[in-house]
């Protein structure tokens, strides 16, 4: 056996609802190791739930099942709960994609990440205090002191996207799971953000898992490209290959890439989806 | 289109945001005309969500003067306003009830405009964002985020607003899913001649849908574009350009220092 870093097998979710069992993940598997995983996808075809079922976050209702979910040798479906909390948090950290919604709205922005800080890396009070404003600075928040003092209503939508950023990559983990952790971003900052999380995974070994509806982006900075369709990979490819894809969303999608000297008003490509992409 | 003759339905002149000690937006003025698409775009933290909220009365204005058909807006909206102008929130949770299933927040706008034929209302609106009826007894939690963000899109639609405020409406939406509902919105003005203020990072989205584009920075305006002048990057300023540059794409070793 190969020492992944996190190995999934036949991960499935499934959800009661009044219009009857909905089967949100439906056998996912894959194996990483310290990499850049990106996983695209359209919406709710399961990225989201893929990550959360990873720290066990689904929610009480969902049964979830799977063969096998070993993070960096150890068994996490068999593991007790305390254990399971130290590794969440410590060593695989989640960057959830409503980052205003996942924020305490009672406690400041500076607080809640040096409290990551302390818990994550046991560091002081003080010492947590100043590698804050490092990472605000790092996710390019200009002005870190007036950020820190901030309640999560008081920021943007793209600096709380930072703000949970920061709040994880402070703890220093050895696989970081980011939820669209730069959809909020304009373009300009985004590659900031993403050039910090390329030292990181450069300088600490980490493993990546990008979640995105970006297939563009994904491609441009992750090492491989997992394909979501209804809860499934319907394909994975080395992010090189993105042009050689086989499966009709992926194709598809990427001749709906708009261009930015598209005409004003002029319809944009849709993709006409099959009833037999969500079986075959 | 008169200009000139027809009324800008809603314009917002040397408009200041202030909290407590802080200066969100300073001195912004332009105007949206009858059955534009007028966008907004900038930096994260340059002030647009503040704009939009200022003009929806959920943030506080410091100085300066919002017109809703030429008449400046009081502190409490009017009737007609809220009736006219509807909001997407950039966090979808913001215009949708936590407690309340979707149908139910779907056929709040329908009860109110005293429409009939409601389920056949909700069934087209949620189709229309490409979702189906199968969402409809779900809770805003139970759905993913870009379910969520479509949901928010097809309650303001069902209100019949003349003006929509739209802060980051796709941001959560893969191309194909974003097409469809921008294609959506684009019908719907030509049919109903709605009038739209676009919030965006993405400048391609923007180029698609917008006449006139103005970049923000720093809670201020920086550059007035038309669409043109930005499909062909024929901008005056820096930033303007870095913002053009950067929207290439990742290239790893350029930042945001280098570029530009
Ligand atoms: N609590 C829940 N109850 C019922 N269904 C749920 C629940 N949570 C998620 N789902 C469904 O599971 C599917 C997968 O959701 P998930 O959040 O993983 O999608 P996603 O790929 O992240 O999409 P997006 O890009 O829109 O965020 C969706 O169809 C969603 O509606
Ligand atoms: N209620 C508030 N109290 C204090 N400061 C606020 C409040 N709301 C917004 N701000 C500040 O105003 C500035 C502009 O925020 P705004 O949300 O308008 O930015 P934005 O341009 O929409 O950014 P993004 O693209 O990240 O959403 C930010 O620095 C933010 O911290
Ligand atoms: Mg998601
Ligand atoms: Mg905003």
């Amino acid at each position: 056996m190969q020492d992944h870093l996190l190995d999934i097998r036949n991960l499935r979710v499934t959800f009661a609802t009044p219009a009857g069992p909905n089967e949100a993940l439906r056998g996912v598997s894959f194996a990483m190791g310290r990499e850049k995983i990106g996983i695209v996808g359209e919406s709710g075809s399961g990225k989201s739930l893929t990550g959360k079922s990873i720290l066990g976050l689904t929610p009480g209702r969902a049964s979830v099942t799977a063969d096998r979910l070993m993070f960096d040798g150890q068994d996490m479906l068999t593991m007790p709960p305390r254990q399971l909390r130290q590794i969440r948090g410590r060593r695989i950290g989640l960057v959830m994609q409503d980052p205003k919604y996942c924020l305490n709205p009672v406690k400041t922005v500076g607080r809640q990440i040096a409290t990551a800080a302390i818990a994550g890396r046991g560091m002081t009070m003080a010492a947590a205090r100043a590698e804050t404003v490092r990472v605000l600075r790092a996710v390019q928040i200009s002005d870190p002191e007036r950020v820190m003092r901030a309640y999560p209503h008081e920021v943007s939508g793209g600096m709380a996207q930072r703000i949970m950023l920061a709040m994880m990559v402070v703890c220093e983990p050895d696989l970081l799971i980011a939820d669209e952790p730069t959809s909020a971003l304009d373009v300009t900052v985004q590659l900031e953000v993403l050039a910090l999380l390329d030292q990181l995974i450069t300088a600490r070994g980490m493993g990546l898992i990008f979640i995105s509806h970006d297939l563009r982006l994904v491609s441009q900075f992750c090492d491989r490209v997992i394909v979501m369709y209804a809860g499934r990979i319907v394909e994975s490819l080395a992010a090189n290959q993105l042009h050689n894809a086989q499966h009709p969303y992926t194709r598809g999608l990427m001749n709906c890439l708009p261009a930015i000297d598209h005409k004003p008003g002029q319809r944009l490509p849709v993709l006409k989806r099959e009833a037999s992409w969500i079986t075959e | 289109m008169d200009n000139g003759m027809t009324q800008a339905p809603l314009s917002v002149a040397g408009l200041g945001v202030e909290f407590s000690d802080f200066r969100a937006v300073r001195d912004v003025s332009f105007d949206v005309r009858h059955g534009e698409s007028f966008g907004l775009v900038g930096e994260s933290g340059s002030g647009k969500s503040t704009i939009l909220r200022a003009i929806g009365g959920l943030a506080p204005i410091s100085h300066g003067t919002v017109r809703f058909r030429g008449e400046p807006v009081r502190a409490t909206r009017s009737r007609a306003f809220r009736r006219a102008v509807q909001m997407v929130f950039q966090d979808p949770y913001g215009s949708l009830h936590p407690r309340q299933t979707v149908e139910r927040q779907l056929s709040e706008p329908i009860r109110i405009l005293g429409l009939d034929d409601r389920m056949d209302r909700i069934r087209q609106a949620i189709e229309q964002v490409g979702l189906n009826a199968s969402f409809l007894y779900r809770f805003p939690h139970q759905l993913s985020g870009g379910q969520r963000q479509r949901i928010a899109i097809a309650r303001a639609l069902l209100v019949q607003p003349e003006i929509l405020l739209l802060d980051e409406p796709t941001s959560a939406l893969d191309v194909s899913v974003q097409a469809e509902v921008l294609n959506l919105l684009m019908d719907l003005r030509e049919t109903r001649g709605l009038t739209y203020l676009f919030v965006s990072h993405d400048l391609a989205v923007v180029g698609a849908m917008c006449e006139r584009i103005l970049v923000m920075r720093n809670g201020e305006a920086v550059e007035l574009l038309t669409g043109d002048q930005m499909r062909s990057g024929r901008v005056s300023t820096d930033y303007a350009r870095q913002l053009l540059r950067a929207s290439e794409g990742y290239q790893p070793g350029i930042t945001r220092r280098e570029a530009g």
